[in-house]
Formats: C-alpha cells, structure tokens, sequence
C-alpha cells in the first residue's frame, strides 16, 4: 500500500519538475534576452557619445589652432586624439559682401562601423585685426562663444586663401552683370529640361526671382 | 510469486494525463514567455530605429543648414502675396558662391537629393549620392518677408525634426 502511493508521488513530481522547467528556463532566457539588449542599447549609445566627443574635440582642435594664431591650419587630417584617429578639414570660404570672412571645419570620425560628421564653424569679422576681429563659433547645439583675434598674421593668411568660393562668386556676379534681364531670364530657364521633374513646375517662379533680383552693376 | 515486481514494472513512467497536464503547462507558459519576449524585441528594434532616424535628421540637417546659413537669398519658397506663411517640399536658394542650390524630396524613393544649377554656362547637376533616406516627408516653409528665414521640418520612421535657418549674408 505503502509502495502503491510512493509511485503516486513520483508520477505528480515529475510534473512538477517538468512544469519547473517549463516556467524556470524560458523565464531566465527572458531575462537574458533583457539584459542584452538593454546593454547593447546602453554600448550603442556610449560608442555614439564616443565618437561624437572624438568628433568635436578634433573641432576644437582646430578652432584652438585657429586661435592660437598657427600657421599651416589646413593640415590637420589624420590625427590622434587618444587612441582615436580623426581627420580633419578646414576650409576658408572666403570673403562675404559686408567684408565678413566665414570659415568652416568639418570634423569627422570613425569608430568601428559608425560614421558620423559633425559640423562646427567659426566665422571671423573683418576689416582690421585691430580692433580685435571677433571669432565665434557654433558646435551642434548651437552653443555660441566669442573669441579675439588680434593677430595681423592669421588674418592676412587667411585673407590670402579665400578659397574657390569666393572665386566662384565673382564669376557668378559677373555672369549677372554682363547679361540684359530678356537674356539672363532666357538663359536660366533654358536649363529647365535638365533639372528633376520635381523641381520643373517651379522653375519659372525661381527663374523670376532670380531675374528681378539680377545684379545690375 | 514476483507480485511486487510487476506491479512496480506497471507503475513505472508517467501516464498520458500527465504528459497532457505538463504540455499545458508548458504551452502556456511558452505562450506568455513568447508574448514576453516578442514584445521586448520589438520594443527594442523601436528604440534602435528612433535613434538611427534621429541620427539621419541629424545629419540631413546639418548638411542643408550649413549651406543654408551662408546662402545669398531663398528663391522658393517665399511667403505668399498677402504675407501668410508658404511652405514647400523643396527648398532652392543662391549659395555663397551665387549658384543655385536645390534640395528637393523625392517621394518616389523617399529620398532627400540636391541638385546644383549654376548661375551661368553649364547644365545642372545632381549629387550621385541622396543627403538622406528614408525620409517619410520634408517641409520647407518661409515665413519673413525678407527671404532670410527657413525652417525645416522632417519626418523619418515617425520620428520629428524641426530646425530653423536664418540666412546670415545679404
């Protein structure tokens, strides 16, 4: 009798064990599961902090060179910022209609197989270094910091190598100037079978805009 | 002359009851776990695709705003005639150099081109490349009469971008 309902048991236990790893097994791969994902969430996050940070320290690197008055700020590509390469270009732009010189850095970064680019820029205020010309940079947030330069040396080099920009726009002004409006308008809308069909059915307006805003002399 | 023996061989294993109770079991457990599960794999990839369409917003903007910061005028859109706002899928403008930049959604392959124009000899051109993809929609919309103020507005993967650009040439 005694044997009889020891056998009993042994059929309800082995349900138990079975229902045990029913529930036990999926229960901890769940937890598993949530705790790898929640810590590559939490890698992917400090690799975009990481690179990003590389990303703008190599961006005040070069708004430091700026500052500091060094010579020779275009060869800043490929260097190391800890055990991170960056590259880096600076490119000057050139000289605007209100004498204002714009210059802008690109900084970019690559960390296993994220890319990231990040803008910042610094623009500096003509006519003299003296006063003091007024540098200011933006990073990504829009931060804004003033900055002197009251170097004469930095500004002529810069002033020297204004870049394709603004070579570009005197030849641009000059195409506006030389052209009758008749003609200009003409010109420009000629190219409308060569545009995107997106941007066709405005082209006319543009062309307008653009004509009554020609530069006469 | 063995009964012990037999019945013990008779008992042993588990009955077909039993197996039924520990599948249902099982089965439902299963089913609860899955559920489980599928929610947070789902709720995972959520996360991972806002963070991949904040970062192309990100970078589509960052790519129009630094042109658009330094460009001449916007030539579309502009503000409507009775001085209400006017917004628009694509935005062109004359850049620092004075030619003619475009950009402009394709909704086709929901894409983000730019297209160059040049204000004089030469046919336009577009960048090989779209500055971003998967873009749900773009509105570009001008609200100042002086056509020196622009903002963006981006939608990805029901993810949201708002930037405004104020033009700083003249």
């Amino acid at each position: 009798m005694n044997i009889r309902k020891r056998e009993d048991r042994q059929g309800i236990a082995i349900v138990m064990v079975i229902g045990l790893v029913a529930i036990i097994v999926p229960v901890l791969y769940l937890l598993s599961q949530l705790g790898t994902s929640q810590t590559k969430l939490a890698f992917k996050y400090h690799e975009n902090l990481l690179t990003e940070t590389t990303a703008f320290s190599g961006s005040n690197a070069g708004v430091s060179r700026l500052r500091g008055n060094l010579r020779g700020y275009q060869s800043l590509s490929n260097q190391l910022i800890g055990d991170e390469a960056y590259s880096l270009t600076l490119r000057p732009t050139g000289k605007g209609f209100f004498e204002q010189d714009l210059y802008f850095m690109l900084a970019s970064s690559k960390i296993k197989n994220h890319h990231y680019a990040i803008m910042a820029e610094a623009e500096q205020f003509n006519p003299q270094p003296s006063p003091p010309v007024l540098v200011i940079t933006r990073d990504y947030w829009n931060t804004v910091e003033p900055y002197e330069i009251d170097q004469a040396a930095d500004v002529l080099s810069m002033q020297n190598d204004r870049g394709v920009d603004l070579l570009r726009l005197d030849e641009t002004r000059e195409y506006e100037k030389n052209a009758t409006p008749s003609q200009y308008s003409s010109e420009m809308s000629a190219k409308s079978g060569m545009l995107p069909s997106e941007l066709v059915p405005d082209w006319p307006e543009i062309v307008g805009n653009l004509t009554s805003e020609k530069l006469s002399m | 002359m063995y009964p012990h023996y037999k019945t013990k061989s008779i008992k042993k294993g588990v009955t077909l009851v039993e197996i039924l109770v520990a599948s249902a079991i099982l089965a439902f457990i299963g089913g609860i776990v899955g559920h489980w599960f599928f929610l947070q794999r789902e709720y995972q990839g959520r996360i991972f695709a806002i963070s991949d369409s904040q970062q192309t917003i990100r970078q589509a903007s960052w790519a129009m705003m630094q042109e658009l910061r330094t460009a001449r005028s916007v030539l579309l859109p502009r503000i409507n005639s009775d001085k209400s706002i006017r917004s628009d899928s694509k935005v062109v403008f004359k850049n620092f150099a004075g030619d003619i930049i475009c950009y402009y959604y394709v909704a086709s392959t929901r894409e983000l081109r730019r297209c160059k124009v040049p204000n004089g000899p030469g046919t336009p051109s577009i960048d090989n490349e779209p500055v971003a993809s998967n873009i749900d929609q773009i509105t570009f919309t001008a609200s100042d009469d002086g056509n020196r103020l622009i903002d963006i507005f981006m939608e990805v993967n029901g993810t949201f971008g708002l930037e405004s650009v104020f033009l700083m040439n003249e």
